[in-house]
């Protein structure tokens, strides 16, 4: 039996944990809410989505998982305006993930728009602080992944996590209502 | 791929037995290894010298359709790693 590594959501203030076939970036703290909760587009400054925070549950056996990685497939093709972007929360030094113990529900209006990751106020308890940014995810490919996680795991359990935002501009800058295609974000593990 | 640890003393571990049982890398002693192979369509190894650290794994990618093995690697800490793709090597 190998490792059985999956990719997992938090929502709420537990939080619970939800094994995710398909994630919505939404104005809602929720995995999944189908069409319900869009992000709409703001006629001044910017709507986000709720924060999503993503995980790798590790379980089966495996002797070591270690070098966790995160990156987008290149562009991300939402139509959110020129200054729009789908952000990750990253660390200045160090590895970037949130670890379990720092899990921050999502804030925001509900329906209208989430807190900003990086708002002094309201945004994430982590990545609004000093030595952290937050950064657009298309900064990080598979040539030059986000150092997600450097823990070298031996036992079951949850990785440090990446903590993710759609920023939607205006019109005027070019946001698109509409569906927005799929975007693939991936993982990368060493396992022995 | 999978892999075969051999001793010193010219005994043997690989990742499945005879008796098709999987072992964990973490049984192996790397006080006591020889060499070290990541064995399929070909075999690719390394010879290790006393104190020398072996590296070894899977690199996988994971998204929420699929978990897939993207290469494999296997080298001394200190001194090289081998990445191993669709056949091709890539020395670090």
């Amino acid at each position: 039996m190998a490792a059985i590594v999956e990719v997992k959501e938090a929502n709420g203030i537990t939080p619970d944990w939800t094994v995710v076939s398909s994630i919505r970036f939404c104005t809602s703290d929720k995995y999944n809410p189908g069409l319900d909760f869009p992000l709409s587009i703001p006629s001044t400054g910017y709507r986000y989505s709720y924060w999503k925070t993503l995980c790798l549950e590790l379980s089966g056996a495996f002797s070591q998982i270690s070098n966790i990685k995160f990156y987008c497939d290149g562009a991300v093709g939402y139509t959110f305006g020129t200054d729009g972007a789908l952000n990750i929360g990253t660390k200045d030094t160090g590895d970037s993930g949130l670890p379990f113990a720092s899990y921050d529900q999502a804030t925001g209006e509900e329906g209208v728009s989430g807190d900003a990751m990086n708002d002094a106020a309201n945004g994430h308890a982590v990545y609004k602080g000093a030595g952290y940014t937050v950064k657009n995810v298309t900064t990080y490919g598979s040539g030059s992944p986000l150092d997600l996680d450097s823990t070298e795991y031996t036992a079951a359990g949850k990785t440090k996590a990446a903590v993710l935002q759609v920023k939607c501009s205006t019109v005027a800058n070019g946001a698109e209502a509409g569906l927005q295609n799929a975007e693939t974000l991936t993982f990368r593990y060493d396992e022995i | 791929m999978n892999w075969v640890a051999t001793y010193k003393d010219g005994t043997q571990i690989k990742q499945f037995d005879i008796q098709g049982n999987e072992h964990q890398f973490k049984e192996v002693n790397p006080a006591e290894l020889l060499r070290l192979s990541w064995v399929g369509e070909k075999t690719y190894t390394i010879a290790l010298k006393n104190g020398e650290e072996p590296i070894i794994f899977r690199r996988h990618t994971v998204n929420i359709r699929e978990d897939k093995i993207m290469s494999y690697g296997l080298g001394i800490k200190g001194e090289f790693l081998m990445l191993i793709t669709d056949g091709n090597v890539e020395v670090e």
